[in-house]
């Protein structure tokens, strides 16, 4: 039988590699979580910039007068390639909503666009990729969230500062 | 032949008379009911019947399991009920009462539930476990949320749906909500029966507002 103070020095030992290993699993998980929460942002937003030529498409005769509305949303969908962390990509992204939105309030002067199924079309499709791309955004903070936490409580903070794993940054906050 | 005892006719003569008090009440209650359910435009079926077929967890539970006063409208698919269970028998038997609303969604949700937070889960909190969580704090604390897909419960627990939540919930009590396939249930404490029908238009509210973005995400 197993003397009792060799079991309790068994856990001693043992229980801090156990908390480590475990610690740094639930780190690993975490880190990947984000990184697939940040993905499907990325697809949501590369749906949206898919549906940009044909926005233009449908508006060009309308804005023939607006040509600078036209080149300010193509630059801005220009600008959000070249960057990839997720601050410098909102405050790209955010000059393309404001393209976006400069280009669809073309229609107050142009009656005739309400009447273009096409424009209507891509408006509706715009506000539903706007939707997406904002439920995707608060899920990637979730889970942002969740990792700072990790990485700053105890004992995870130690594995985490051993290991190199750093705060994430949110998603529009 | 031997002499009935009078003591013996006297208690049969009450029970049967107890009994058929208690069946003109029950009647007259459904009639009240159905009077008031028609005067609001529902339809009420006072009949008592198995729990719904939907695998909520509230209809899984315990035994003895039936809905009653089933109301609804002509241009709706949403119905608002009474519903038991019973737990435990004997000296245990424990009766579960509660007031219901079933309704589509125009979505397909994963199994999600909400409900308010109990005392073992704002334990498990304090040492660091934690359920799923939305960017409001005091919802976290109020609320638990359990779903198989969290994404599905972040998406329907957008801002609005939050507000909405914890402005309404507040003079109404412990309100849980279960989604699953393409139904919502709201379920809270037994009300009496004339409550029943704020409680069914909030509910109705609720299902109708929630994010646009889900069909596009979940589609039936």
């Amino acid at each position: 039988m197993i003397e009792p103070y060799l079991a309790l020095a068994a856990v001693v030992v043992i229980a801090p590699f156990v908390v480590y290993a475990v610690s740094y699993n639930r780190l690993i998980n975490d880190r990947g979580e984000v990184a697939d929460s940040w993905a499907v942002i990325d697809v949501e937003l590369q749906r949206r910039h898919q549906l940009l030529p044909a926005l233009v498409e449908s508006v060009r005769n309308a804005a023939a007068h607006e040509r600078r509305l036209i080149v300010h949303l193509t630059e801005a969908q220009a600008a959000t390639k070249r960057v990839s962390s997720p601050a410098t990509r909102l405050s790209q992204e955010m000059a393309v909503d404001q393209a976006i939105r400069d280009v669809v309030a073309l229609r107050e002067g142009n009656p005739s666009l309400d009447s273009h199924a096409n424009f209507l079309a891509l408006q509706h499709e715009l506000t539903l990729t706007d939707d997406r791309v904002a439920a995707a955004r608060r899920f990637y903070n979730t889970r942002v969230a969740n990792l700072n936490r990790r990485v700053d409580a105890f004992p995870s903070n130690i594995v985490a500062r051993r290991h190199g794993f750093t705060t994430a940054e949110f998603y529009g906050i | 032949m031997s002499q009935v005892p009078v003591g013996f006719i006297f208690v049969v003569l009450a029970a049967a008379g107890t009994a058929v008090w208690a069946y003109l009440f029950e009647q007259k209650r459904k009639a009240d009911a159905r009077l008031l359910a028609t005067e609001r435009g529902f339809h009420l079926d006072t009949d008592k019947t198995g729990p719904p077929d939907e695998p909520f967890a509230l209809f899984s539970t315990g035994h003895g399991r039936q809905a009653s006063y089933c109301l609804w409208r002509d241009d709706s698919n949403v119905a608002a009920f009474q519903y038991r269970y019973v737990t435990g028998s004997g000296k245990t038997r424990q009766v579960h009462d509660f007031s219901c609303v079933l309704a589509p969604t125009s979505f397909f949700a994963p199994h999600l539930r909400i409900e308010p937070e109990g005392m073992i889960s704002a334990i498990g909190r304090l040492v660091g476990i934690r359920d799923i969580e939305v960017e409001s704090p005091e919802f976290n604390r109020l609320y638990q949320v359990r779903c198989d897909d969290e994404r599905f419960a972040i998406t329907l627990l957008d801002h609005e749906m939050i507000a909405w939540m914890l402005d309404s919930t507040s003079g109404r009590g412990a309100v849980r909500f279960e989604f699953g396939g393409e139904w919502m249930l709201a379920s809270i404490r037994k009300m009496p029966f004339d409550e029943l029908f704020g409680f069914y238009d909030w509910a109705a509210w609720a299902v109708d507002h929630t994010p646009a973005v889900l069909p596009s995400l979940y589609p039936k």
